[in-house]
């Protein structure tokens, strides 16, 4: 009975066991079957992301090269702009520095036309027109300093026989000689030599009294005869003679330059018509 | 024989020299006006032809506009990547000696030929 009773007692636990294991194998089947779950899922986790990464990838590459593109597009549009600016630059310095070279070759040209005015073509004296300019502008300074103002009035004596006898070109020459005598009497800046007209000449000289008018027109005469210029037809000397005429007044609200060049021409023409070659003042 | 003339000036185009001389004073008034010129130079600039010479040297005076037309003309020589290009100028010019030097800075294969 007692090993009966053991027999069953052994029976009971080891069912028991059995239970216990059979439960056991049923809790590792679920806790299997949740690994697998685990494991596809995290699979297939994987692949998704792995997939998003590729095409997160792609998109990156994509816009990498979109970016390179637009680096490429604005490094040919910054050469671009950096060429017209260089260009831009260039065409500025040029446009100044031809603005000043015009500029200047522009002030020539006028200086050469304002000598070409002013100057007389063939003794290089200043020219009627330039003579009366002056002559206004020192009339008005002497006027405003209240000092005297004179002009010699002068002629080269027989000069039409001259040209008569030696040709106009001979004659040129002479005129030419004669002005550079007198341009070389004249001394003070101021002081001003012109041909008046024909083989007459005039000087104009500033703050200057008769006595001053006379030494200049001494000085003019004495030039003249040293240069010694044949003159066969002349009836007062064998060479070159001038007549000269001073006049001087102190410029006032009663007189005017005309007044003056009167005087200077009325004692010219006494000169001549006591002889010639001789200063009348 | 192509030739476009003012009252100062001259501009005459020699195809068979490929040759486009100026002569006289060119003061005309702004771009607008140098436009008749620009478009000839730039019509022969468009015959791609081996050389094309500039002759400068009886043109006494240019205005700024005109240097302006100039300049517009040698940047469009450069972008049509022309092979030879010519300048004769006159060395008693005063403004072709430094303002055509410039223009060789906007196209360096320019060839400057002073007399």
């Amino acid at each position: 009975m007692k090993n009966s009773h053991t027999i069953n007692q052994n029976e009971s636990k080891f069912l028991a066991q059995i239970a216990l294991l059979k439960q056991q194998v049923e809790e590792l089947k679920i806790e299997n079957s949740d690994l697998e779950m685990t494991l596809l899922t995290i699979i297939e986790h994987g692949d998704a992301m792995e997939a998003q990464l590729e095409e997160a990838n792609k998109q990156l590459h994509a816009e990498i090269n979109e970016k390179k593109i637009a680096e490429a597009k604005l490094k040919t549009m910054i050469e671009a702009v950096y060429q017209q600016k260089e260009d831009l630059e260039i065409i500025i310095e040029t446009l100044t520095e031809h603005g000043d070279i015009i500029d200047t070759q522009l002030l020539e040209e006028l200086n050469e036309v304002n000598n070409l005015a002013t100057i007389d073509h063939l003794t290089g004296l200043a020219n009627r027109r330039h003579f009366d300019q002056s002559l206004t502008d020192e009339w008005r300074r002497c006027l405003r300093e209240n000092q005297p103002l004179s002009l010699i009035m002068t002629d080269v004596d027989f000069f039409k026989l001259y040209n008569d006898h030696y040709g106009h070109q001979m004659g040129d020459g002479c005129l030419t000689q004669v002005a550079q005598a007198i341009d070389h009497s004249i001394r003070r800046p101021a002081d001003m030599a012109a041909r008046y007209g024909g083989e007459e000449f005039a000087v104009i000289l500033p703050n200057t009294n008769t006595e001053g008018a006379f030494n200049v027109a001494v000085k003019i005469q004495d030039t003249v005869a040293r240069l010694k210029i044949l003159h066969a037809d002349s009836k007062v000397s064998e060479y070159i003679t001038l007549s000269l005429g001073i006049g001087t007044l102190i410029p006032s609200s009663d007189n005017s330059p005309i007044q003056l060049i009167c005087e200077a021409d009325r004692l010219l023409y006494i000169a001549k018509q006591k002889g010639r070659n001789q200063i009348i003042y | 024989m192509t030739e476009i003339k003012g009252e100062n000036y001259t501009v005459i185009y020699d195809s068979n020299l490929a040759t486009i001389s100026f002569q006289g004073s060119l003061r005309l008034g702004g771009m607008s006006e140098y436009q008749p010129i620009l478009d000839l130079l730039n019509d022969i600039l468009s015959k791609n032809l081996p050389t094309m010479t500039l002759d400068l040297q009886e043109l006494d005076f240019l205005n700024s506009s005109g240097i302006s037309m100039l300049s517009k003309f040698i940047i469009n020589a450069r972008k049509h990547q022309v092979s030879q290009i010519i300048i004769k100028a006159s060395a008693n010019i005063p403004w072709q000696g430094k303002s055509l030097k410039n223009l060789q800075r906007l196209l360096p294969i320019l060839q400057l030929e002073f007399s």
